[in-house]
C-alpha cells in the first residue's frame, strides 16, 4: 500500500450480501487527485463507492472520510456537504428539464438562494456542454448527454470529494476527451475516485490506480507502477502462443501475449491493460476481443 | 361508533400493509439512503413539489374533467336552472373531485424518485428524506390556487353567459370556504400513502377507501359528516347544538393526522410525537362533541329560540309595524316595509291592525332536529298562530316581500295568516269576499307581489284547483321566480309545487307532526276572482273596498258580491260556494 495523507481512511472494511462476501477487509488511505479504481464485475467496486457516498452502510470496519465518521447521522450529513456523487446507475425525473433536474439536486444539496443556485446550475451546465440543451425534457436526450446531466449534478458547488462509478460509459469519444478535460480542471485539493473500465481514461487521468478483485485490493500505485508489473510477461509472435493468458491480433497482423513469456520471446512494451489482465487472472481466451 | 371503528381499520391496514410491504421489498431489492440529514431545503422543495403536483397528468386531467362537466351542465342544461352553475355544487361535488384527484397525482409525485431510479443519488445528498415528504405535504396547498380560479372562472362564465351575478350568501359561502379541505386532504392523502404503500394501485385503493368511509359507513348519521367539508343545512341547521367551525376543524385533525402518519414513515421524533398527539385529541374531541347527545340546557336553548323567536331576535319599529329580525339581516326590514306598508295602506285608516308585529321565523325541518329536542318541542307554540306576521323562509332569500305581503293582507281582513313551514290549510274561508279581498290586497302592494300572483292564478288554472282548498299564499319557489324574470310559469316549477301540495290535506292537517296548521285557505275560484279584480280598474276597486270594508270582510259575504261591486264580471269557471259558519273547518 501507498502512503497517502488520508481524506478517505479506510481499515478493514467488509460488506456481504446475505451469504456472499463482496468487500473483504479492505484497508486504504486516498487523498487528493484522481485515483482510478479498476476491477472485474462483481469485484465490489461499486459497493466500495457506495459506501465511501454514504449510501450504503459497511458490515464493519473503520471508515473517515474529512476525519468524520459516517456512522455518526450529523457526520454523515457534513459528509455529504462536501461529496459529488456519480452512482453506475443513475435515474433520471425524465419529465423534468436537465435544467430542473440538477437544479433539484442543487436544492437537495442545500444551495437555497435561488439566483446563486440557477447560476451554479448554468455553470455546470456549461462545464458539461449542456447549458443549449437545458431546457430540454430529459426523455429527449441521448444516452450520452444524460450522463452528462449526472455528471453536471457531481460537481455541484465544486465538492471536496467525488465519487464517480463509471461516468464515461456510454459517451462516445469525443464527450470523454471533454469529460477528461474537465475531470483535469477539478482543483489539485479535490479527491476525486474513479470507476472505469476504461484504461485508458485511468492512464489519462489518474495519479494512483487501485485494483479490487474478489473484494480485496490486488494493487495499489501509480498507473506506471501498475504497468510495471507487466514487464517481459507481454510478447510479440507470429502465432498465439499456447502458454499465453491472453493473445489477439494486431493491425500489424502479429499477435500479442500476455502471459509467462517463453526464453527469447520479442518482448513488446507492456500497457495498463495487459498489467490489469495480468493481475485479475485472465485465462485463456481466444481471441478475446479486447481492444489494444 | 362504526365509523370510529372503520377509519381505524382503514388506517390499521395501511400502516400495516405498509410494514409488510417494505420488509418485502428490502429482501428483494437493495435500499439506499437513510434518515439523517437537513430539513432547510423544505421550502425551496415545496416550490418545485408544487410544480410538479400541478402540471402532474392526474390533476390535469381531473380539472379538465370538472371543467367539461361544469361547462356541459351550464350551456346544455340551461345556465342558471343548473346546479353546476352555482358554487354549491362546485363546493360539493367539483371540489371533492379535484381532491380525489389530487389523491393520485400526489402519491405519484411522492413515489417518484422510488418510480424513476433516483433514490441512489438523493440519499448522497444532505437532504432529509423527511424534508422531501414534508415539501410534499407543503406543496398540497399549491394547487388550491388553480380552485380558486377555477372558481372566479366558472363564477365569470355564468355572469357572461347568463348575467347573472353570485349571491354571496351564507349558505353559499361556508362551503366555499371550506374548499381547503378536500383539496389539501386529497393531497395529504395521496402524500401518505406514497410513503407507506409506493404501489400504482395504492392511490386507487385510498381513492375507494375514502369514498367508503364518506358515503358507506353511518353516511346516513344526522349530525356525524365524516369528510364533508361544508356543513349542510339541512342537519338541523342553525338549530343544531354544532357550532359549523367544530366540524371543520374535526376534518382538519384527520388531514392533519395524514401528514403526521407520512412523517412517520421516516421514523419518530418529539415533535411528531407531540403533533400526532395532539392531532388525535382533536379528532377524538371534535368527533365526539359534534356526535355527543345535547345538554338539557342545549336543548332548552334551541326549544326557546324555536317556540319565542322575538325573545331572540332584534326588533325595530317602523310605520307602526315591529319587524323582529335575526341579527345580521337588519337591513331586510327595507325590503319587508314596503310591502306591508302598501298592503295596509288599500284599509280604510280605522280599519288597520293596531300593533302589527313581524317576527323571523327561521327554516327547520322538524323531522330533522335532534330527537331530544323534537321531544321537547311543542309545534302548537312554535308555530302558533299568534297574530304576528312571520316571514316564513329562510336568511338568504333575496325577495322576502312576498310573504309577508299576503300574511299583512290576510291579518288586515280578519284571516289568520299562513305562517307555518309548510303549506298550511289552517281553516277555510272558501267562497268568501275577505279572502278574494286578502289576494287583491296582497296582489297590488308591489310589482313582485303583482307578477307573482298571475303566476299564482296561471297555476291554479293549469291545474284545475279552482274547487280546491288554496291557501292565502303564494307558495313560490324564489329561485325559479328569479330564472324567468318575466313571469312565465314553467313546467319545472309546476312539477315542484305538486309534491308541496300533498303534504297539506283537504282537511288541513299536515303529516309534519311538529308544524302547527295554521293559516287560512280559500278555493282556486277565489284566487281566479282575485285576478280578475286586481286587473279592474285601481280607482274603481279602490273605491269600492273604503266604501264597503266592513261588508267585504264579513264572513258571510261571498265573493260573487265583490265581484258584483267592482263590475268586471264573473272570472272563467264556475266560483266554488261560500264555506258557512256551521263548517267545522271555517274559519272565525
Amino acid at each position: 500500500m501507498s502512503e497517502h495523507t488520508g481524506t478517505i481512511n479506510l481499515h478493514g472494511i467488509t460488506k456481504a450480501f446475505r451469504a456472499r462476501s463482496v468487500l473483504d477487509g479492505l484497508d486504504l488511505r486516498l487523498g487528493s487527485g484522481v485515483t482510478g479504481l479498476l476491477g472485474p464485475n462483481g469485484a465490489g467496486k461499486t459497493t466500495l463507492l457506495r459506501i465511501l457516498a454514504t449510501v450504503l452502510r459497511a458490515d464493519s470496519g473503520d471508515l473517515e472520510v474529512f476525519g468524520l465518521d459516517p456512522r455518526r447521522d450529523a457526520d454523515r450529513v457534513e459528509i455529504r456537504r462536501r461529496l459529488g456523487y456519480v452512482p453506475q446507475e443513475v435515474g433520471f425525473h425524465d419529465d423534468f428539464t436537465a435544467f430542473e433536474f440538477v437544479d433539484y439536486l442543487a436544492i437537495l444539496k442545500e444551495h437555497s438562494d435561488r439566483d446563486a443556485r440557477h447560476d451554479e446550475v448554468r455553470r455546470v451546465l456549461d462545464i458539461v456542454g449542456l447549458v443549449d440543451a437545458r431546457h430540454r425534457k430529459i426523455r429527449k436526450l441521448s444516452g450520452g448527454m444524460r450522463r452528462r446531466v449526472a455528471i453536471a449534478q457531481a460537481l455541484l458547488g465544486s465538492p471536496e470529494l467525488l465519487v464517480l462509478d463509471e461516468p464515461t460509459a456510454g459517451l462516445d469519444p469525443e464527450q470523454r476527451l471533454r469529460f477528461r478535460e474537465l475531470l483535469s480542471a477539478v482543483g489539485p485539493s479535490t479527491t476525486t475516485i474513479l470507476s472505469t473500465h476504461q484504461t485508458t481514461d485511468i492512464v489519462a487521468l489518474c495519479q494512483r490506480v487501485v485494483v479490487l478483485h474478489g473484494g480485496m485490493f490486488m494493487f495499489d500505485g501509480s498507473p506506471a507502477e501498475l504497468s510495471a508489473t507487466a514487464v517481459g510477461r507481454v510478447w510479440l509472435s507470429v502465432e498465439r502462443h499456447p502458454g499465453a493468458h491472453v493473445a489477439w491480433t494486431t493491425g500489424d497482423g502479429r499477435v500479442r501475449n500476455v502471459g509467462d513469456a517463453p526464453p527469447g520471446a520479442e518482448l513488446a512494451e507492456p500497457t495498463i491493460e495487459d498489467a490489469y489482465l495480468l493481475l485479475v487472472g485472465v485465462h485463456h481466451q481466444p481471441d478475446a476481443g479486447i481492444a489494444a | 361508533m362504526r365509523i370510529t371503528v372503520a377509519f381505524c381499520l382503514v388506517v390499521a391496514v395501511i400502516l400495516a400493509s405498509g410494514i409488510a410491504y417494505d420488509r418485502w421489498d428490502r429482501s428483494r431489492r437493495l435500499r439506499f439512503g437513510d434518515e439523517a440529514g437537513s430539513t432547510s431545503s423544505t421550502w425551496a422543495l415545496a416550490r418545485v413539489e408544487s410544480r410538479e403536483l400541478l402540471h402532474h397528468p392526474a390533476w390535469l386531467i381531473t380539472v379538465a374533467l370538472v371543467t367539461a362537466v361544469t361547462v356541459a351542465l351550464i350551456v346544455l342544461e340551461g345556465g342558471a336552472e343548473s346546479e353546476a352553475a352555482s358554487l354549491p355544487w362546485f363546493a360539493f361535488v367539483g371540489i371533492p373531485m379535484a381532491g380525489l384527484g389530487l389523491v393520485v397525482s400526489a402519491h405519484r409525485t411522492t413515489t417518484r424518485a422510488r418510480r424513476h431510479g433516483t433514490d441512489e443519488l438523493i440519499a448522497a445528498t444532505p437532504t432529509a428524506a423527511r424534508a422531501r415528504t414534508m415539501a410534499h405535504l407543503i406543496s398540497c396547498v399549491a394547487p388550491l390556487t388553480i380552485v380558486a380560479l377555477y372558481v372566479v372562472l366558472d363564477l365569470g362564465l355564468v355572469y357572461v353567459l347568463y348575467e347573472l351575478t353570485p349571491r354571496p350568501t351564507a349558505e353559499v359561502l361556508v362551503p366555499v370556504l371550506a374548499f381547503v379541505l378536500p383539496v389539501v386532504g386529497g393531497g395529504v392523502v395521496g402524500v401518505f400513502l406514497g410513503r407507506w404503500l409506493p404501489l400504482a394501485m395504492a392511490p386507487l385503493a385510498g381513492i375507494v377507501a375514502i369514498l367508503w368511509l364518506n358515503n358507506g359507513v353511518e353516511h346516513l348519521h344526522p349530525r356525524f359528516r365524516m369528510l364533508r367539508a361544508a356543513v349542510e343545512e339541512d342537519y338541523g341547521g342553525p338549530f343544531d347544538i354544532d357550532h359549523v367551525g367544530w366540524h371543520l376543524i374535526f376534518v382538519v385533525s384527520i388531514i392533519g393526522l395524514g401528514a403526521c402518519l407520512a412523517l412517520w414513515r421516516h421514523g419518530a421524533r418529539q415533535w411528531l410525537t407531540v403533533a400526532t398527539v395532539a392531532v388525535v385529541a382533536v379528532m377524538v374531541s371534535l368527533g365526539w362533541l359534534i356526535t355527543r347527545p345535547p345538554s338539557a340546557a342545549e336543548v332548552a336553548d334551541v326549544v326557546d329560540r324555536l317556540e319565542h323567536p322575538a325573545e331572540n331576535l332584534s326588533c325595530t319599529v317602523r310605520s307602526a309595524v315591529t319587524y323582529c329580525v335575526q341579527p345580521g339581516v337588519e337591513h331586510w326590514i327595507d325590503r319587508w316595509g314596503p310591502a306591508v306598508d302598501e298592503v295596509l295602506a288599500q284599509v280604510p285608516l280605522v280599519a288597520r291592525p293596531d300593533g302589527l308585529r313581524l317576527v323571523q321565523r327561521l327554516v327547520v325541518n322538524p323531522r330533522e332536529l335532534l330527537p331530544e329536542i323534537q321531544a321537547a318541542l311543542d309545534g302548537s307554540v312554535a308555530w302558533a298562530n299568534d297574530g304576528d306576521l312571520h316571514p316564513n323562509y329562510s336568511i338568504g332569500e333575496e325577495d322576502p316581500d312576498l310573504a309577508v305581503a299576503w300574511q299583512a293582507a290576510a291579518v288586515a281582513v280578519g284571516l289568520p295568516p299562513a305562517t307555518s313551514w309548510e303549506r298550511p290549510a289552517g281553516c277555510m274561508a272558501g267562497g268568501q269576499a275577505r279572502t278574494v279581498l286578502a289576494h287583491v290586497l296582497a296582489a297590488r302592494a308591489t310589482t313582485t307581489t303583482s307578477r307573482t300572483f298571475a303566476e299564482h292564478a296561471e297555476w291554479v288554472t293549469i291545474e284545475g284547483r279552482e274547487r280546491e282548498p288554496v291557501p292565502i299564499d303564494v307558495e313560490l319557489d324564489y329561485d325559479t321566480r328569479e330564472a324567468a324574470p318575466t313571469g312565465e310559469v314553467n313546467e319545472k316549477r309546476s312539477d315542484e309545487w305538486e309534491p308541496t301540495t300533498h303534504n297539506v290535506a283537504a282537511d288541513g292537517s299536515s303529516p309534519r307532526p311538529h308544524v302547527a296548521v295554521v293559516g287560512a285557505s280559500g278555493w282556486g275560484s277565489d284566487v281566479l276572482a282575485a285576478e280578475v279584480i286586481a286587473s279592474a280598474d285601481r280607482s274603481t276597486v279602490d273605491a269600492v273596498i273604503a266604501a264597503h270594508w266592513d261588508e267585504l270582510v264579513d264572513p258571510a259575504t261571498p265573493t260573487s258580491r265583490f265581484l258584483e261591486l267592482t263590475g268586471p264580471g264573473p272570472p272563467s269557471g264556475s266560483i266554488a260556494p261560500i264555506t258557512s259558519g256551521d263548517d267545522p273547518r271555517a274559519c272565525p
